[in-house]
C-alpha cells in the first residue's frame, strides 16, 4: 500500500490503530488511518480492543470526586435545551469533533435548525424521561407533578394539527395511544395502556400497509399507569404506511409478526 | 459503583442504554452514578482543571442521552465506549485550551504521581472496588518497561500526539508508535483484558 506513503504495509496500519485509540495520530496518520479503518474490520477489532484496555488505564488516574451538584446541573442542562425545542446543538456537538464548551457557552452557540414541531414533538419524550429520573430521585409528591408534568407537553403535542399523529383505539373502540412522527422515529402518547413487565414483555409498534406483512417500527415499554409517552427509534418513518398497531409481546424482542393486538388506527381518520 | 467488569454489570449496562433509547431518564441516571466518576478522573487527569474536566463529563453525558443509538453493544462495553469518549472529548480540549503550557510543568512523565495510589480515596463502600481497580491497573503499568509505560502515559493521560511524545522524548516517531502499541498489548495481557467484544469488557471505537 505504497499509495498511502509511510504506511507502507498492513501492519503498520495496525500500529497506527493504537495511535487512534489513544487519540494520539498526528494529522497525517489520522487522515491515512481514517480512511482505512472505514473499510478494514481487522483494524476496528483493534481499536475496540484498545479502547477496552484503554478503559482499565482510565482506573489508573487518581479517584477524583465530581464537583457536588453536577448530576442537578447536568439535568438543568437538559432541560434547558429541551425546554429551548432545540437540539441543533447536540449535531452540532458531535463526538466527532470532540468539540466541548462550557454550559454558556453552549447555549449561546445553538441555533434553530429542526423544524420547530418535530423538535418539539422530542421535547415531549425527553422531558418525560426527565420526569421519570425525578421520579426516582425524589419523593412521592414530586411523583405526582411529574405526571402533571407529562399531561401538559402530552397536551401540548397532541394538540398540534401540523405534528402527524394517528389516534389508536382498542377493539372497543376505545382511544389508548396516539402515536406521533418525528425526526428518530415515533412518539407513543399512552393514554391507558397497562404497564408492562420490563424484563420479560414489551409492546411492539407495527406499520400496516395493503398487500404487506406488518412491519414491526420498535419496541418500547409503558412504565407509567395513566398518561406515559414514550420513545421508538425506527429508521423507517414511511409516509405511505396506511395503519399502525401495538401488540402486547412475551420476550424483549419483535417477533416476525404480531401476537396479541392491543390497539391500531388508521392514517388520516 | 463502577464495576463494570462484573458480566451482570456489564449486561446491566447495556440494558439502561437500551432504556435511554426510550428516553428512560431514571436508567439514564443510573449510569450517571455509576460512571460520572471514573469519567470525571479521566478527565481531570487529562485537563487538570476540575472545571474543564466537568464540562467535559456533561458533554459525555448529554450525548449519552441526546444521542444513545451511537452506542453500539456488539463492539464492546458501554464503559469502554464511555470513556473513550471523555478521552476523546478531554484531549480534543486540552489541545484547545491553554492549559497545555501549565501541563508541561506538571505532567511530563510523572510516574511517581501516575501511578502512586490516591491518598484521598473515599472511604465509601461503592468506591471500593474503584480503588482495588485503580491500583490494579497501576500495579500493571509498572510492570511494562519504562519506556512503553512513558510513551502511553505521556498519550493517554497527557493528550499528547504520538509526534509530540517523540519530540519530547528525543525518539524517532516511529520508535513512539511502537513503544505504543507494544506496550499497549502488554498491558492488555497483563490486565487479561477481554478481546473479544464477546467478552466482559469490550469495546467501543
Amino acid at each position: 500500500m505504497a499509495r498511502h506513503g509511510e504506511v507502507s504495509d498492513h501492519a503498520a496500519f495496525e500500529t497506527l490503530a493504537v495511535g487512534w485509540a489513544l487519540d494520539a495520530l498526528s494529522d497525517g496518520d489520522d487522515t491515512r488511518f481514517r480512511n482505512h479503518l472505514s473499510h478494514c474490520p481487522h483494524c476496528q477489532s483493534i481499536v475496540d480492543e484498545s479502547h477496552a484496555t484503554l478503559a482499565e488505564m482510565a482506573y489508573a488516574a487518581p479517584d477524583a470526586e465530581p464537583p457536588a451538584g453536577g448530576r442537578q446541573r447536568l439535568l438543568a442542562a437538559l432541560a434547558v435545551g429541551d425546554h429551548s425545542g432545540d437540539h441543533s446543538g447536540e449535531a452540532a456537538e458531535s463526538e466527532d469533533t470532540g468539540t466541548v464548551h462550557s454550559l454558556s457557552e453552549r447555549r449561546a452557540r445553538r441555533r434553530v435548525t429542526w423544524q420547530p414541531l418535530v423538535a418539539a414533538a422530542a421535547a415531549v419524550a425527553i422531558i418525560a424521561g426527565l420526569v421519570g429520573w425525578n421520579i426516582t430521585v425524589q419523593n412521592g409528591r414530586r411523583a405526582a407533578q411529574a405526571q402533571a408534568t407529562r399531561a401538559v407537553f402530552a397536551a401540548k403535542l397532541l394538540a398540534n394539527p401540523d405534528v402527524p399523529h394517528v389516534a389508536l383505539t382498542d377493539s372497543k373502540g376505545t382511544a389508548v395511544a396516539t402515536v406521533v412522527q418525528t425526526s428518530v422515529g415515533y412518539d407513543i402518547v399512552a393514554a391507558s395502556m397497562p404497564t408492562n413487565d420490563t424484563a420479560n414483555s414489551v409492546y411492539v409498534l407495527w406499520a400496516l400497509s395493503d398487500g404487506r406483512a406488518p412491519r414491526a417500527l420498535g419496541t418500547f415499554d409503558v412504565v407509567h399507569s395513566g398518561l406515559d409517552v414514550r420513545v421508538v427509534r425506527s429508521t423507517t418513518t414511511g409516509a405511505d404506511f396506511q395503519r399502525y398497531a401495538i401488540s402486547y409481546e412475551t420476550g424483549r424482542r419483535a417477533p416476525s409478526r404480531p401476537h396479541l393486538v392491543t390497539a391500531s388506527g388508521t392514517v388520516g381518520t | 459503583m463502577p464495576e463494570a467488569s462484573a458480566g451482570d454489570s456489564v449486561r446491566g449496562d447495556d440494558v439502561l442504554m437500551s432504556r435511554v433509547g426510550d428516553r428512560d431518564g431514571d436508567a439514564f441516571g443510573q449510569l450517571y452514578d455509576r460512571y460520572s466518576r471514573p469519567c470525571f478522573a479521566l478527565a481531570r487527569r487529562i485537563l487538570t482543571d476540575s472545571g474543564l474536566a466537568e464540562d467535559v463529563v456533561q458533554e459525555v453525558f448529554l450525548a449519552v442521552w441526546r444521542r444513545p443509538e451511537r452506542f453500539d453493544p456488539t463492539r464492546g462495553s458501554f464503559a469502554s465506549w464511555l470513556l473513550a469518549a471523555t478521552h476523546h472529548k478531554a484531549v480534543d480540549a486540552v489541545r484547545r485550551e491553554e492549559t497545555r503550557r501549565r501541563r508541561r510543568s506538571s505532567t511530563a512523565v510523572d510516574d511517581e504521581r501516575l501511578l502512586a495510589t490516591p491518598t484521598n480515596s473515599p472511604p465509601v463502600e461503592d468506591q471500593v472496588w474503584a480503588t482495588l481497580r485503580g491500583e490494579r491497573v497501576r500495579a500493571a503499568l509498572e510492570r511494562l518497561p519504562r519506556a512503553q509505560r512513558d510513551a502511553l502515559a505521556l498519550a493517554y493521560f497527557g493528550g499528547y500526539t504520538q509526534r509530540e511524545v517523540a519530540e519530547m522524548t528525543e525518539t524517532p516517531l516511529g520508535t513512539v508508535k511502537t513503544r505504543m502499541f507494544a506496550g499497549l498489548r502488554r498491558l492488555r495481557d497483563l490486565l487479561e483484558v477481554a478481546a473479544s467484544p464477546t467478552d466482559e469488557t469490550g469495546a467501543i471505537g
